[in-house]
């Protein structure tokens, strides 16, 4: 669940990126967020991972008032959230695998449940044969999907997207999309940062539209293509 | 984290334990000095062989005493004697008519409290006169308490210097990875997750630094002795007493090497780790 009322964030005083937002969004729901470059989606992704803080207003994510929070309890919020970077954040010196694995570990997960674990997402995103690369053996379009893979391991309550599709052609697009829907129907909330009005028609769902750091649309719309969703789980 | 950290805390580590050996020298060298000068009560003509173990007891009594010893007059001119080979003629005729007083050596714990000690033994009615070597004393007591804090600080200043020289080397390899920890902090990471592997490679290379420290010492302390065994007479000149020998401080010295740089490497490299950390 996420509850922002009246958050702004400032990177630099007196100049507000965000401005007075207010989002409600449900434990289930999914989210496309729009808005021209600039406009301050990044830094609302930013704000909901208690990357950046906002300098008023409430901010509640998954039952943690990000505005309170300790530090030291930052780590165990976080594990409660997925996130795709817009610019992936992977670790250089680490493989694909272990990449992935590492959220896992993190946590200390058991061994065999990691190895499990981590090769089902891998397939999902359909990097099998991948696994062992270093990220900058990758292509623009693998990495993201690498990022993808880890913001889903830890099958988190809440899955942030930044641009998923960003680096990628059409078709895949609309395969990643679809992924996040299924992962969605089987009760992940899902919030995803696109400007891509094409895929937002076609599949629909609630839509936000961000400008200058106000929301200026926040609405349902009806998608093209709703059967297409449910086959990749 | 590498050649230069591990130079840099081998010779932090250096200074340290060649400053703690010449301290320890020191010690030694004031001690043995300390040693050689005990108090002198000389004895009032009157008292008859009879009360001496009495006297002795009540000396004994006293605070600060480490021991009595009963020096007769007969013994003194013996020494006397000894000494002044050439003039044994002159003192042979001494040794009917002995002019000197019978005594005793005292041996003092605390040289610091050395003039209350002087005091009670001139109360004694059996005491003559006592000697001792007031002045020197405390100028003794003095250079010790100088050489305790300059060593003090001195070993302080060069840990803490250490320990700055080590962030700072470590802070490299760590600005390398700034990125990477960046990234574990955002997918959950706890700081102690992040630090353990930089905490194992400081403790690593401050446990091989201490190693090296302690060769070069080995080698170093030991090729040093070795000239002053072959020049006897320069020991003699300065000094009363032996040096430390290596042997008698080799596992303390190894100890304290590993111990301070292992601290010291696992402390430094997390330190720098602290930055990256704050997100
Ligand atoms: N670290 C930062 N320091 C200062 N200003 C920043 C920082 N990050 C972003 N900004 C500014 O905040 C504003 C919003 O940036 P943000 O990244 O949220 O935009 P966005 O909506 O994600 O854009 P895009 O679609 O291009 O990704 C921009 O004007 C940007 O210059
Ligand atoms: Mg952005």
């Amino acid at each position: 669940m996420v509850e922002l009322k009246n958050v702004c964030v400032a990177y630099n005083k007196g100049h507000n990126v965000i401005n007075g937002i207010n989002i409600h969004i449900d434990d289930g729901d999914f989210t496309f967020i729009v808005g021209a470059s600039g406009a301050g989606k990044s830094t609302l992704i930013k704000l909901l991972l208690k990357e950046v803080d906002a300098c008023d207003g409430t901010v509640m994510v998954n039952g943690y008032n990000l505005r309170t929070l300790k530090k030291n309890r930052v780590p165990k919020f976080r594990r409660t959230i997925g996130v795709v970077f817009q610019d992936f954040r992977l670790i250089p010196s680490m493989t694909v695998y272990e990449n992935i694995a590492f959220v896992l570990r993190v946590i200390n997960a058991p061994r065999s449940y990691i190895k499990k674990r981590v090769s089902y997402v891998i397939g999902l995103v359909g990097l099998q044969n991948k696994m062992k690369s270093y990220p900058n053996e990758l292509s623009g379009g693998e990495q993201q999907r690498v990022a993808l893979a880890r913001a889903l391991v830890n099958d988190p309550k809440l899955l942030i997207a930044d641009e998923p599709t960003g680096n990628v052609d059409p078709e895949l697009s609309q395969e990643i999309v679809g992924l996040l829907k299924a992962i969605n129907q089987c009760g992940t909330t899902v919030v995803m940062v696109t400007h891509e009005h094409e895929l937002v028609k076609h599949f629909g769902g609630r839509l936000i539209n961000i400008n200058q750091g106000t929301v200026i649309y926040d609405d349902v719309i009806d998608g093209e293509a709703e059967s297409l969703t449910d086959d990749s789980i | 984290m590498g050649i230069a950290t591990f130079c840099v805390l081998m010779v932090s580590l250096l200074l340290v334990g060649i400053s703690s050996l010449f301290v320890m020298n020191i010690e030694i060298l004031l001690g043995s000095i300390e040693n050689k000068n005990e108090i002198v009560l000389f004895l009032k003509d009157d008292v008859t062989e009879d009360k001496i173990p009495e006297a002795q007891e009540s000396i004994s009594m006293l605070p600060n005493i480490v021991y009595v010893k009963y020096y007769p007059k007969e013994t003194a001119l013996e020494n006397y004697i000894a000494q002044m080979k050439e003039y044994e003629e002159v003192f042979d005729s001494l040794k009917d008519d002995n002019p000197l007083p019978d005594a005793f050596n005292i041996k003092i714990e605390d040289t610091s409290k050395i003039t209350e000690t002087v005091d009670a033994l001139s109360e004694f009615s059996f005491t003559e006169k006592v000697k001792a070597p007031t002045e020197f004393a405390q100028i003794l007591t003095r250079l010790r308490k100088v050489v305790f804090v300059v060593s003090v600080s001195l070993l302080s200043a060069l840990i803490l210097v250490s320990l700055i020289m080590i962030s700072n080397s470590t802070r490299a390899s760590v600005y390398a990875r700034r990125r990477e920890i960046n990234i574990m902090k955002y997918v959950g990471a706890t700081n102690s997750f992040i630090r353990m592997p930089f905490f194992f490679e400081g403790l690593f290379t401050g446990f091989v630094s201490g190693l090296g420290a302690y060769a070069v010492t080995y080698y170093g302390y030991n090729a040093l002795m070795d000239i002053i065994a072959n020049n006897i007479s320069f020991w003699e000149i300065i000094g009363v007493s032996e040096p430390l020998p290596f042997s008698e401080v080799q596992f303390m010295m190894l100890g304290v090497y590993l111990c301070i740089g292992a601290v010291i490497g696992a402390l430094g490299s997390v330190i720098s780790t602290t930055k990256h950390l704050q997100v």
